[in-house]
């Protein structure tokens, strides 16, 4: 019995403290778990042919029309892999590579072994595209790490760079994944493991009801998950010595995972990750330990601390360029000052000047006054066109008010109909204004139209908003909360310099070369997602408070134009539309045909049908050759 | 069983100017790789920007297992026949998600397939928000479709082929049958041709 305790405590405590990993062992210990894992996965793969042919997730003859169509040369050479003997073929090399690597050949064989097992990983992921997961990543890294590691045998210090890279993309693998974790709603509230484990693809029925009946423990669970994942670079303090405990909880982790989850191989494969992790965080091993090894070089961290660090200075340095154009502006810009202290950003284009009434462009929540491009340009043929930025977006500032040195209060679509309003009167000069809105600046246009009825004598819906939508459409209300989501996240990132990650929006080439610095400068600019991020929050609360009835009644015509596949995605915003334009007597509805929500403005045959629906509108409005001819009655605001 | 040693380091070649500045790329080129690698994994799909250059999906690691949502349904393919004689089957399951057991630690050749539906259903269903394309002419509609025509033409192997058939993309809550499934995509009816 004393015999057996004492067995137990020493596994333990060589568990807990083991005697330093040296490179070697490193590498073997990495390579072998790695090795296992491809096995595994190529006897998975042999066992199951029926996935690769005609009715099969992975049948090459549909699946490769998506790499052909990208890259057509690689797609030619994956073609030829993923015949049926050359996939078999390569799963049964797979099987004899790993076998070799488990037994105890050495030096070069073992090199060209895992290099051949890294290269199968490169040939066969895109064949088998569906159903790849973590470990076909965790895999060809450690593979490949050993490769390069036995590639590289003579220089003990690039033996180090290789092991060390390997290490932190370790933590990274933990830690990230954690960090990310935290952005979801489920990982925060504790819902998330019961929600994976309710599933039957990657859940089990006896721990689903546990962790139903038990929501503490379910929370417990998932916060210990969390801070394993989260706090993974710990194993890097304290001289390393609390590594061996991380790592075997980690292991403990996959291990349950395997049984509930149905993950066995993500047991080996992160397995495979650990050694380099102990090789890396051991702190005697800065030393010269008389096993005949060189102390381990650690320049690789402090090489990529330095290019992280250069990266984000680069990032930061773009964000600053980017934001002092944003502020500067277009040239030919007018800036004005509403009551409330915002400065807008105008373009006036026409300068007809005479009776014509001027139109107005009040462009969506997200967006710029640049979308209004290819229909303003249109129009300014025709009669003066105004577009601006609302407070807050591009050059256009937003100073919330404060009354009495009080904090502010928070944002409204009234402010936004008080600053529009205010502008009008500023560039009518006493002539009639047609306001155009798009999406929300659709109903900004009809509540400033209701409080200067005087002024604005049309106005011209481009798939409007409606503020009954997210209570009358059920597709409105389930996006809510993911745009909420999504939202918060974007202006801090892009204050962080992340800027030059976002990638353009597809939309951008339908507009001009002269527009698309200028949109992407904005895009990439946090402010953009800070006024979209207020303005959200704002119109989400007033709208889910609207109760029907309340839409008020104005006397000049509405002209409301739908988007083709708005109506098709979504019948309900069709009928919403109809009900913006019957707020007046005199309405008219059209429908864009083919056109969805965004390319209805940049897109430019259906951006000039908008504008020539527009100039109907003006020319309906502008005073008859008769009435030219007499002195005109000033037109009071 | 002897363990497989590493040959004796270089000392004197390791001094030499050209190795030095190989051994410098290297560490700038791992390192510019774990920046990369960082730099591509932020919450939002719309930061990927450097992964658009990774085509393989090999080369810059995904680590975002789980996160930020984990998967909280299944997704189901369920299909129902039109026969030969003009009657209709009811609908019924098209594959089923293996029952959980101890073996799966060690082996679980199902599991490919099992991810494998996740990834073309999550592809058909952000294809299917675009009004522009033509579902049914898409890679992984076909996929399912022939899936199912796999299933049926089995099923029916010994009688006469059926007319056609219809499937339907579900996805449910699992092992909480409570609430109703969210019946995604229903394809058009699809013939089958006698060849067989």
């Amino acid at each position: 019995m004393g015999g057996l305790r004492r067995r137990a405590a020493r596994l333990v405590a060589d568990a807990l403290t083991p005697a330093p990993i040296g490179r070697d062992a490193a590498i073997t210990r990495m390579e072998r778990l790695s090795a296992l894992t491809y096995l595994v996965a190529s006897v998975e793969y042999l066992v199951r042919p029926g996935d690769r042919r005609r009715g099969g997730l992975n049948d090459w003859d549909i699946a490769k029309r998506t790499l052909h169509a990208r890259m057509p040369r690689t797609a030619r050479v994956v073609d030829v892999i993923a015949r049926r003997e050359v996939t078999t073929a390569m799963h049964l090399a797979r099987c004899a590579t790993a076998l070799v690597l488990a037994g105890p050949r050495g030096g070069r064989t073992r090199g060209a072994g895992d290099a051949l097992l890294a290269a199968s990983s490169l040939a066969l992921h895109t064949r088998h595209h569906n159903g790849t997961d973590g470990t076909d990543q965790v895999i060809f890294i450690s593979m490949s790490g050993a490769a390069l590691a036995r590639a590289l045998q003579r220089r003990p210090e690039r033996v180090d760079a290789v092991l060390w890279t390997v290490a932190l993309q370790t933590t990274m693998s933990y830690g990230l994944s954690g960090w990310v974790k935290l952005a979801g709603p489920s990982w925060r509230s504790g819902a998330a493991l019961p929600g994976v484990a309710r599933t039957r693809t990657y859940g089990d029925p006896r721990m689903w009801q546990l962790l139903t009946r038990q929501p503490r423990v379910a929370r417990v669970l998932g916060y210990a998950v969390l801070a394993m994942e989260c706090l993974f670079a710990v194993v890097y303090a304290g001289k390393g010595r609390i590594a061996p405990a991380w790592l075997h909880s980690t292991t403990l982790f996959h291990l349950i995972n395997a049984r509930v989850m149905g993950l066995g191989r993500f047991v080996t494969a992160f397995a495979s990750m650990h050694s380099p992790v102990l090789y890396t965080s051991d702190a005697r091993r800065r030393r010269a330990l008389g096993d005949g090894e060189p102390p381990r070089d650690d320049t690789l961290p402090r090489v990529t601390a330095g290019l992280m660090a250069g990266a984000v200075g680069a990032g930061l340095f773009a964000q600053s360029g980017r934001r002092r154009r944003v502020l500067a502006g277009r040239d030919g810009q007018e800036r004005f000052e509403t009551r409330a202290g915002n400065v807008l950003a105008l373009t006036r284009r026409g300068e007809r000047g005479g009776d014509m009434p001027v139109v107005v462009f009040e462009h969506g929540l997200l967006c710029c006054a640049e979308f209004w491009h290819w229909s303003a340009t249109a129009l300014a043929e025709h009669c003066d066109v105004v577009t601006y930025a609302r407070a807050g977006y591009g050059p256009s500032t937003y100073a919330p008010r404060r009354v009495n040195g009080s904090p502010r209060r928070t944002w409204s679509l009234d402010d936004a109909v008080a600053d529009l309003v205010d502008l009008v009167r500023h560039v009518g000069s006493g002539r009639p204004i047609v306001l155009a809105g798009h999406s929300i600046g659709g109903w900004i246009a009809l509540r400033a139209a209701h409080e200067a009825p005087a002024a604005i004598q049309g106005v011209a819906l481009v798939d409007s908003s409606h503020p009954a939508e997210i209570q009358r459409s059920s597709r409105q209300a389930k996006g809510q909360e993911a745009i909420t989501q999504n939202l918060v996240l974007m202006g801090p990132s892009l204050t962080l310099g992340l800027g030059p990650l976002l990638e353009p929006p597809e939309w951008l080439g339908l507009l001009p070369k002269s527009e698309r610095g200028p949109l992407m400068d904005q895009y990439r600019d946090a402010r953009l997602w800070q006024a979209g991020l207020r303005e959200w929050r704002a119109v989400s609360s007033e709208f889910e408070a609207f109760t029907d009835g309340d839409l008020p009644r104005l006397a000049c015509p509405i002209l409301a134009v739908t988007a083709g596949y708005t109506a098709l995605l979504d019948p309900i915003q069709e009928e919403l539309h109809r009900e913006l334009a019957a707020m007046s007597p005199h309405s008219e509805h059209v429908v864009v045909p083919r056109i969805d929500h965004e390319r209805i403005l940049f897109s430019q045959p259906a951006a000039e049908t908008v504008a020539g629906h527009i100039r109907d509108l003006v020319v309906q409005l502008s005073p008859g050759p008769e009435e030219r001819r007499a002195a005109p009655a000033p037109v009071t605001t | 069983m002897p363990r497989p040693r590493l040959s004796r380091p270089d000392a004197a070649a390791r001094l030499r100017p050209a190795d030095r500045v190989a051994t410098a790329a290297l560490a700038v080129g791992l390192g510019s790789w774990l920046v990369a690698t960082a730099a591509s994994q932020h919450p939002h799909r719309a930061f990927d920007g450097l992964r658009r250059r990774d085509p393989i999906g090999l080369g810059l690691p995904n680590w975002r297992f789980f996160a930020p949502e984990p998967a909280q349904h299944d997704y189901h393919v369920l299909h129902r026949v039109l026969h030969a004689d003009g009657t209709q089957s009811p609908w019924v399951e098209t594959t089923t998600i293996a029952t959980r057991r101890w073996s799966h630690v060690f082996f679980f050749a199902d599991r490919r397939r099992e991810k494998g539906l996740f990834d073309v259903a999550g592809e058909l269903l952000t294809l299917m928000a675009d009004p522009r394309i033509e579902l049914t002419r898409t890679v992984p509609y076909e996929l399912l479709r022939n899936a199912v025509e796999l299933r049926v033409r089995a099923d029916h192997r010994d009688g006469p082929v059926p007319r056609g058939f219809q499937f339907l993309l579900a996805r449910h809550t699992g092992h909480d049958e409570a609430p109703e499934p969210d019946y995604l995509i229903a394809s058009p009816f699809v013939a089958l041709e006698d060849d067989q």
